[in-house]
């Protein structure tokens, strides 16, 4: 079904093309916000990264390979916005949210604020590649092709991300022992 | 704390949570967006390589250059702790290019007004042309041919083949199923301008226009133009195995001929010229929705047309 609707869109039908934004969106959408964790930033991501796969649509080679072409363009233009300076404004929509959050007997509200903070401070590229791995689940060699970037340096960028991500978490356990003590 | 230690799994389970949904708000503004945003052309360019003695130098130029850099980067040969030297990769994405004041050889990326100078067969490779071509224009010479600014599905290119014959049916040109570009033709044709010619307007495959004489110089031709079929057709021709989607719709033949339509309703303008014993086709691919000043434009630039053999 996916299939035809890359199919007609390349040749130029836009009813097929926002068919597949809104077959697809959702995933990408959920990849945006994952990189660039602001809703306003991520909506502008996808925006422009649909805009440049529509206009680039036709030299699409393979209607199969739509998923993971969509999911470098819009990688590209998070990391892109992600290193802009812009100004945070909050966000004040109704998320739609498909599946509510998992209850938080594994990762408490203090853990996430933390991984939060950490991935914050983390360079763009870095962000993505953890998102790629961890939520979208492609192999280290996969987003290697994805990127244009080595496998051994996805694996090295991932090391460092994974490693700055635990130390965000022991130092929010460190502060509760420390808490606990001075009391 | 050991779940802390699993990272793969904390970093799961934090990524859960957030928005999977996307806001109708959003696919409405990129419905609205590609409404006026047209799409690129994606050229499928001829399925041939062209080793050219430019293509060559620059091949044995970058040789020398990563050969100096690892040389450098020898103990003791004042590269260790040094500034790195830079490599220049090669560009992906057409770019500017400074001003041409003489006949350069064509650059990839998007041209500036000048005279520009590429070696359109490998056989003889000695064969050049010098074109005069305006601002805008965009150089692809891996694939030794210009495309029109923007580069829209009503974009023109111009390129050049030299081909051995004809498909009688262009749809049907995988004669022996194994999808190679470069299978002979089952017409063939004489080795002149006029032999070529005849054999196009003889094929009713597509039409072809009523043929004019052109001279280059010293160099005799024939300018025709054929109209391909549309997108009927297309659909229902062979296929390239693990390629385009899309039907291909091969003319000519031969190793150094693998232009096929670019689109539905596509059409060839074709100066066909002999340059000192070589048959040369020069080709305006367009269609009709084309910007007229593109086209024109197009003509300017093959009457520009300066042959050495």
């Amino acid at each position: 079904m996916d299939r035809d609707l890359v199919v007609a869109a390349q040749r130029g039908d836009q009813a097929a093309f926002v068919d597949l934004v809104r077959f697809r969106g959702g995933r990408f959408f959920a990849i945006a916000h994952r990189i660039l964790r602001d809703v306003d930033r991520a909506e502008d991501a996808l925006q422009e990264a649909l805009v440049i796969a529509w206009r680039d649509l036709p030299s699409l080679r393979d209607p199969d390979r739509f998923d993971a072409w969509v999911h470098r363009l819009l990688t590209n233009v998070c990391i892109a916005e992600a290193g802009r300076e812009r100004k945070r404004i909050s966000n004040l929509y109704v998320l739609p949210v498909d599946d509510p959050a998992a209850p938080d007997e594994f990762l408490g509200i203090a853990d996430r604020d933390q991984l939060d903070r950490g991935f914050q401070r983390l360079k763009p590229d870095e962000r993505a590649i953890l998102v790629l791995r961890h939520f979208v689940g492609y192999e280290p060699t996969e987003i290697a092709e994805l990127l244009g970037i080595s496998a051994g340096t996805i694996r090295s960028r991932l090391h460092h991300a994974h490693r700055a991500m635990r130390a965000a978490l022991e130092a929010d356990a460190r502060a509760a022992v420390v808490g606990g003590t001075s009391r | 704390m050991n779940h802390r230690s699993d990272i793969d799994r904390v970093m799961q389970v934090w990524m859960a949570d957030g928005p999977t949904a996307i806001p109708d708000r959003v696919v409405d503004v990129i419905a609205a967006r590609i409404g006026v945003q047209r799409q690129r052309r994606a050229w499928p360019f001829p399925r041939r390589t062209i080793m050219t003695r430019f293509k060559l130098a620059a091949g044995l130029a970058a040789a020398i250059v990563v050969a100096v850099v690892a040389w450098q980067l020898l103990p003791g040969m004042g590269g260790v702790g040094g500034q790195p030297t830079p490599i220049p990769s090669p560009t992906a994405i057409p770019t500017s290019t400074p001003a041409a004041t003489g006949p350069v050889a064509l650059p990839n990326g998007i041209l500036s007004a000048g005279s520009y100078r590429v070696q359109p067969v490998s056989d003889p490779a000695t064969l050049s042309v010098t074109m005069d071509v305006p601002a805008g224009w965009v150089g692809y010479p891996a694939n030794v041919a210009l495309a029109s600014p923007g580069s829209s599905n009503e974009g023109i290119v111009i390129g050049f083949l030299k081909a051995d014959g004809l498909f009688s049916d262009p749809c049907q040109w995988d004669m022996d199923g194994t999808g190679a570009y470069d299978q002979p033709g089952d017409v063939e044709i004489g080795p002149t301008v006029d032999d070529l010619v005849a054999a196009l307007q003889a094929n009713s495959s597509y039409t072809s226009s009523t043929p004019s004489s052109v001279t280059f110089g010293e160099f005799q031709g024939s300018e025709l133009e054929l109209q391909l079929p549309g997108d009927d057709v297309l659909s229902t021709c062979d296929r390239e195995p693990g390629g385009e989607p899309k039907g291909l719709f091969y003319v000519f033949s031969g190793k150094e001929a693998g232009w096929y339509a670019q689109g539905p309703d596509n059409r060839f303008r074709l100066t066909i010229v002999d340059v000192d014993g070589t048959r040369l086709i020069v080709m305006i691919n367009y269609f009709e929705a084309s910007p007229q000043a593109d086209l024109e434009a197009a003509r300017a630039i093959v009457e520009s047309f300066e042959f050495t053999p």
